[in-house]
């Protein structure tokens, strides 16, 4: 009877990591897109300065973020969007809008991939 | 090199969760596997090698299918322990292949099991002739047993009616010098009583290799080599 214990409190331990890691993953997901639709704006109105300190931002917060999540989630999924972070700032200083405009969306677009793919959804379950 | 030192951390830690995994399952996952038990076995076997190669997945996408499997097996074990329908669905149901003497074909057919296979396995339980079969069941883990004729079987002393003296279970209580309480009380022998003939021999625990007792009192003592009696 103890191994039957043993397997519900596995069951529950794990159970409770999975819903622990797709909470953080949308908060963080969340929390740099928002990030990123702010860089996005700033371009558009032409206040390079700001979207060059918002992504340095995003891109420091990223970091963080990438930590945690590459405890679960495959490293190179994580890796692509820690490339397009990486040269945001550089693109906004040295770049035309519309490059940073792409890099922007991309990194969104990125983003959301990776937060898709985690989600309990029947297309990923299948 | 630092990849290789990650690799090296990742096996230590799968092959840890690996023994704790099948030393959870029970010890009869070692010797005789059911079919969800074969199943759980390979898959485990499978899935802990992929993070185990590849340092880019996280150790987590190895952890946790193994940490359901595991889970999954106890409670399925603990079902069939409960219900017989359960363990049938899951196990299927020993199956006679030979039912009085005569093969069941139609039982063969079903088992995809050819001729050669039955007799393969006759062979490897002592049996090299079909007259000798009464009858021989294909078990739900795959193994043949056999029953032999009455006239075929092996002579016991209770067919010759003879009386057996009973010398209960025989264990291991000194091993390299170390006296094994545990192996002295499945015996039922205590440490003074191991202590007392090897002082009646002239011998420490030290001096002794091998001993052996049985619950009937006989032992057996096999000395470390270079050692003086």
């Amino acid at each position: 009877m103890n191994r039957i214990w043993a397997a519900i409190v596995i069951i529950v331990m794990l159970v409770g990591m999975c819903i622990f890691g797709t909470v953080m993953t949308d908060r963080m997901t969340t929390d740099i897109s928002t990030s990123l639709l702010k860089i996005s704006d700033a371009i558009r109105e032409g206040d390079s300065q700001k979207a060059e300190s918002l992504s340095k931002s995003a891109n420091k917060d990223w970091q963080k973020y990438h930590k945690r999540m590459s405890m679960y989630i495959p490293h190179d999924r994580l890796e692509e969007i820690s490339q397009t972070m990486a040269v945001l700032p550089t693109m906004i200083v040295c770049g035309s809008n519309e490059d940073a405009q792409a890099e922007c969306a991309r990194a969104q677009e990125q983003i959301r991939h990776v937060f898709d793919t985690e989600l309990p959804t029947m297309d990923n379950i299948l | 090199m630092i990849a290789m030192i990650i690799s090296l951390i990742r096996t230590l830690l799968l092959y840890i969760v690996i023994v704790i995994a099948v030393r959870l399952m029970g010890k009869r996952q070692i010797s005789e596997l059911q079919t969800s038990e074969l199943v759980v076995t390979l898959l485990i076997s499978d899935i802990a090698a992929i993070p185990m190669q590849d340092t880019g997945q996280p150790l987590a996408s190895g952890f946790i299918p193994i940490g359901i499997l595991v889970a999954a097996e106890i409670i399925v074990s603990v079902f069939m322990l409960k219900s017989g329908k359960f363990r049938q669905v899951v196990c299927g149901k020993p199956i006679i292949v030979i039912d009085d003497g005569k093969i069941d074909q139609k039982e063969l057919r079903r088992l995809r099991l050819t001729t050669e296979d039955l007799f393969e396995d006759l062979r490897q339980k002592d049996v090299f002739s079909l007259q000798d079969v009464a009858y021989a069941i294909v078990e739900t883990n795959g193994k043949l047993s056999v029953i032999k004729k009455p006239g075929k079987d092996s002579v016991t002393p209770d067919l010759m009616q003879l009386t057996v003296p009973d010398k209960g279970i025989e264990t291991v209580v000194i091993s390299d010098g170390v006296i094994s309480e545990t192996s002295a009380r499945a015996c039922k022998k205590s440490v003074a009583w191991i202590e007392n003939v090897l002082h009646a021999k002239n011998l420490k625990a030290q001096d002794v290799f091998l001993m052996t007792a049985n619950t009937a009192g006989d032992y057996q003592i096999i000395k470390k080599d270079g050692k003086q009696p």
